[in-house]
C-alpha cells in the first residue's frame, strides 16, 4: 500500500473528485469494514457506519492537514462515526482508567489454550469482550495498523496500547474458559 | 520482544523488526507458543464477510451528501470566537485588576490636585500599563500551559494574536473609560475627550509593540525591563532635567499620536508576530529554566 | 542545606536581566550627563545625582516587583523546609544588595571626583547615601508588596513605574502638602523644603519596612499562592 498515493488521493477528494473517493475506498474497504464489523457486531450496522464514514471523509477531506498518515485519519473518522452510532450500546471507550499491568506479560496456560481452541470459539469469545478491547484488537489485527498508529487513533500512549492488548488476550482466555472449551 | 509479537502476527511490523523476530522465534519455544495465541486471535478477529461493493456504497454516499446542507461558512468565525473566549478564561483576574488599579490611581491623582492635566497623567501611565500587559502575553516556557499550547493544532501565532488583542484591547478600553471620566468631570486643566485620547494612543501603541518585539526575542522578563527602561528615558526627556535641546525634543516628539507613530507600531507588532512562530522565546530557553 | 549554598543558588537564579538593571541605569545617567545641552557644574551634578536617586530606584523597584509570580512550581517551594517567605526575602536581599553595590560604587566615584558636593542640596558623603538608599528601598518595598498582592510581575512593574513617573512630573504638587513631601522620592535632586530632607528620607525607609512586612504577611497565606500561576 503506497502511502504517498493515499495523500494524493485524499487531496483529490478534498478538491471534489468522486472517482478519487472511490479509489480510496477500494484501497481500504477491507480493513475499514472488518474493523467496523468487529465494533458493531452485525453486518447491517457495520455497513451503515461505513457509509457514514465515507460520507464524513467526502465532506471533511479538506480538514486533513497531512500531519498524520491517511490511514490513521481514516480510522479516526471511522471510530468517531462508530461511536456516534453505537452510543446507545456498549461504546468503544472504557468507563474508567485501565487496570494495572499484570506483573508478567507472558502467556499463561489459559492464554496458550487460545491457540488450541480454534477459530469459532475464539471469535465468539472476542464478540463477548467489552468495547475497548474489541477496539484495540480490531485496530491491530483486522486493520493491520502499526502500534504507533493505533496509539494515535485511540489517543493513548503506545505503552497503554500494548497493555490493553495483553488485557484483551487475558479476557479472551477467561471467556474461553467460561465457555468450557475442551482442551 | 514479547511486545513485538502481536504486531508480527498482524503483519504490521517493518521489515527489519520482522526479520529480528523471525530469527528469535527460531530459538524460543515460549515465544512461538505466545505467537500462536496472537495468530489465533488474529485469524478469529478477521471477518469473512466481504466489504460492500464500492459503486453502490459511493452512490449512497453521494446521494446523502447532496441532500445535506453545506457546511456553514461561519465556522471559522465561530472557531475564532471560541478561541477568544478560551484565552480570556485563561487570564488570571489579578492581571486586569492590576491594570485597572493603576489607571484608577492616575485618575485619582488628576482629580485630587488642581494643576496637572489629565492628558499628561494618562500619557504617562497608559503606555506602560499596556506594555507591561503585552510583555506578559508571550508566554515563556514556565507557563504551565506552554507544552499544551505547543501541542494544539491551532497556530501559536493565532493564539498570540488573540492574547495580544485581548490584553491591549482591555487596556485600551480601560484608558478610554478613564479619559471619558476625566473629560466628563472637567477637572482643572483637562481637555476634551479627543485631546485626551490623542495624548496616550500613539505612545501606548508604540511602547506595546516594542514590548512585544522584545518579548518575542528575549521573553517576558527582558520585555518588561526594556519597556520600563525605554519609558524611563522618555519620562526623563520630558521632565525637568533635560527638557531643552534636540535629543529631548526628538524623544518627546516620537512619543506622540500621529500617523507615522501608529504605522510604525503596527509594523513592529506584525514583525513580532511573524517571528513568534510556535510561541516560545527565540533564545531557546523553552521549557527548562537555565541556571 | 547550608545557608551559603542557598545564597549562591539565589544569586545564580536572579538572571542576567535583573543584574543588568542597575548598571544600565547608571550608564543612562552618565550618558544623559554627557549629552546635557546646558553644561554647567550644577546641572551636571544634578543629573549624576539624579541617576542615583531616580534611575536606580526604578530599576530596583521593577526587579523586586518581578520576584513573586515567576516560580513555575510554587507548590514545591511551599513544601521545602525553608519557608517561602525566607526565600523571597533572600531573593530581595540579593537584588537590593547588587543594586546597593552598584549605587555605592557610583557614589564613591562621584565623591572622589568631587561631583557629589557640587549639587547644593547634597548632604555630604555619609548621610547623603540616603539619597539613593531611601527611594530605592521605598520603591522596592512598593514593588514587592504589589507583587505579593497582585502576583503579576507586569501589573506590579506597571504600578511601580507609574508611581515613579507621576512623582517625576508632579514635583510641584507633591510639595504642597506634608504627606506628599514626606513620601517624595526625589527630594535631593528635585528640591524639597530643606528642613524636611531627613524626615523625608526616614519616612521613605519606614514606608518600605511597612510595605515589606505587609507583603510577607500576604505571602504567608499559602492558599493564595497555589491559586495563581505565573504571568
Amino acid at each position: 500500500m503506497d502511502p504517498g498515493g493515499d495523500d494524493a488521493l485524499l487531496r483529490s477528494v478534498a478538491a471534489g473528485d468522486a472517482a478519487a473517493l472511490s479509489r480510496l475506498y477500494e484501497r481500504h474497504s477491507g480493513a475499514l469494514f472488518g474493523y467496523l464489523f468487529r465494533l458493531a457486531g452485525d453486518r447491517m450496522t457495520a455497513e451503515e457506519i461505513l457509509q457514514d464514514t465515507m460520507l464524513a471523509v467526502w465532506r471533511s477531506a479538506g480538514a486533513f492537514e497531512g500531519r498524520a498518515k491517511v490511514t490513521t485519519w481514516l480510522f479516526g473518522v471511522a471510530r468517531r462515526q462508530a461511536h456516534n452510532r453505537l452510543r446507545g450500546r456498549a461504546s468503544p471507550e472504557p468507563a474508567g482508567g485501565d487496570l494495572p499491568d499484570p506483573p508478567d506479560r507472558g502467556a499463561g496456560p489459559e492464554e496458550l489454550a487460545i491457540a488450541a481452541a480454534g477459530g469459532t470459539p475464539v471469535a465468539a469469545a472476542i464478540d463477548l469482550l467489552p468495547g475497548h478491547h474489541r477496539d484495540v484488537i480490531a485496530l491491530v489485527f483486522v486493520a493491520g495498523l502499526p502500534l504507533a498508529d493505533v496509539a494515535e487513533v485511540l489517543g493513548i500512549p503506545v505503552g497503554t496500547v500494548k497493555s490493553r492488548l495483553h488485557h484483551a488476550r487475558a479476557a479472551v482466555a477467561a471467556a474461553l474458559t467460561a465457555q468450557e472449551v475442551p482442551e | 520482544m514479547k511486545d513485538l509479537l502481536p504486531a508480527y502476527a498482524a503483519g504490521s511490523l517493518p521489515e527489519a523488526d520482522r526479520d529480528r523476530v523471525r530469527a528469535h522465534l527460531a530459538d524460543c519455544t515460549r515465544c512461538r507458543a505466545d505467537l500462536a495465541t496472537w495468530q489465533a486471535i488474529s485469524a478469529a478477529a478477521t471477518p469473512s464477510a466481504p466489504p460492500p461493493d464500492p459503486a453502490s456504497l459511493l452512490r449512497a454516499v453521494m446521494t446523502r451528501s447532496a441532500t445535506m446542507p453545506s457546511p456553514s461558512p461561519s465556522r471559522p468565525l465561530r472557531h475564532l470566537a471560541s478561541l477568544v473566549l478560551a484565552e480570556a478564561r485563561l487570564i488570571r483576574p489579578a492581571v486586569p485588576i492590576a491594570s485597572a488599579l493603576v489607571m484608577a490611581l492616575g485618575v485619582a491623582v488628576v482629580l485630587l490636585q488642581a494643576t496637572a492635566g489629565g492628558d499628561l497623567v494618562l500619557s504617562l501611565i497608559a503606555p506602560i500599563v499596556a506594555a507591561a500587559g503585552v510583555a506578559g502575553t508571550y508566554r515563556s516556557g514556565r507557563d504551565p500551559a506552554a507544552e499544551l499550547v505547543a501541542a494544539t493544532p491551532t497556530s501559536g501565532r493565532l493564539l498570540l494574536l488573540v492574547r495580544i488583542a485581548l490584553v491591549f484591547g482591555y487596556d485600551l478600553l480601560l484608558t478610554l473609560a478613564a479619559s471619558g471620566a476625566l473629560a466628563a468631570s472637567g477637572a482643572a486643566g483637562t481637555a476634551n475627550l479627543n485631546a485626551l485620547v490623542g495624548a496616550w494612543l500613539g505612545p501606548m501603541a508604540l511602547l506595546s509593540s516594542l514590548s512585544l518585539l522584545f518579548a518575542v526575542f528575549f521573553g517576558p522578563d527582558v520585555a518588561l525591563g526594556a519597556a520600563v527602561g525605554v519609558w524611563a528615558v522618555r519620562v526623563f526627556a520630558g521632565g525637568v532635567l533635560i527638557h531643552d535641546g534636540w535629543p529631548a525634543q526628538l524623544i518627546v516628539d516620537s512619543w506622540s499620536t500621529n500617523a507615522p507613530v501608529l504605522t510604525v507600531s503596527v509594523a513592529i507588532a506584525v514583525v513580532a508576530v511573524m517571528i513568534a512562530g510556535s510561541g516560545e522565546p527565540r533564545d531557546g530557553r523553552g521549557a527548562t529554566h537555565r541556571m | 542545606m547550608r545557608p551559603l549554598t542557598l545564597w549562591r543558588y539565589e544569586i545564580r537564579r536572579t538572571g542576567w536581566t535583573a543584574l543588568l538593571g542597575p548598571p544600565i541605569a547608571v550608564a543612562l545617567g552618565i550618558a544623559a550627563a554627557l549629552a546635557n545641552p546646558q553644561p554647567g557644574d550644577t546641572t551636571t551634578a544634578r543629573i549624576l545625582l539624579g541617576a542615583l536617586e531616580m534611575a536606580i530606584p526604578l530599576a530596583a523597584g521593577v526587579s523586586c516587583a518581578s520576584l513573586i509570580g515567576r516560580d513555575p512550581a510554587v507548590e514545591i517551594q511551599l513544601t521545602s523546609p525553608t519557608a517561602y517567605r525566607v526565600t523571597l526575602v533572600r531573593r530581595m536581599a540579593v537584588t537590593l544588595g547588587w543594586t546597593a553595590a552598584v549605587a555605592m560604587l557610583m557614589a564613591g566615584v562621584l565623591i572622589v571626583t568631587g561631583w557629589w558636593d557640587r549639587w547644593p542640596a547634597s548632604h555630604g558623603p555619609v548621610a547623603g547615601q540616603l539619597t539613593w538608599l531611601a527611594p530605592t528601598l521605598g520603591l522596592s518595598g512598593l514593588g514587592f508588596a504589589a507583587g505579593a498582592v497582585l502576583r503579576s510581575p507586569g501589573g506590579a512593574g506597571a504600578l511601580v513605574t507609574s508611581v515613579w513617573a507621576i512623582q517625576q512630573f508632579f514635583a510641584g504638587s507633591a510639595q504642597e502638602n506634608l504627606p506628599g513631601r514626606l513620601l517624595y522620592l526625589f527630594a535631593t535632586t528635585r528640591g524639597a523644603v530643606p528642613g524636611d530632607w531627613t524626615a523625608n528620607r526616614l519616612t521613605l525607609l519606614g514606608a518600605a519596612a511597612v510595605l515589606i512586612a505587609l507583603a510577607l504577611v500576604v505571602v504567608g497565606r499559602s492558599e493564595r499562592l497555589i491559586d495563581g500561576e505565573d504571568e
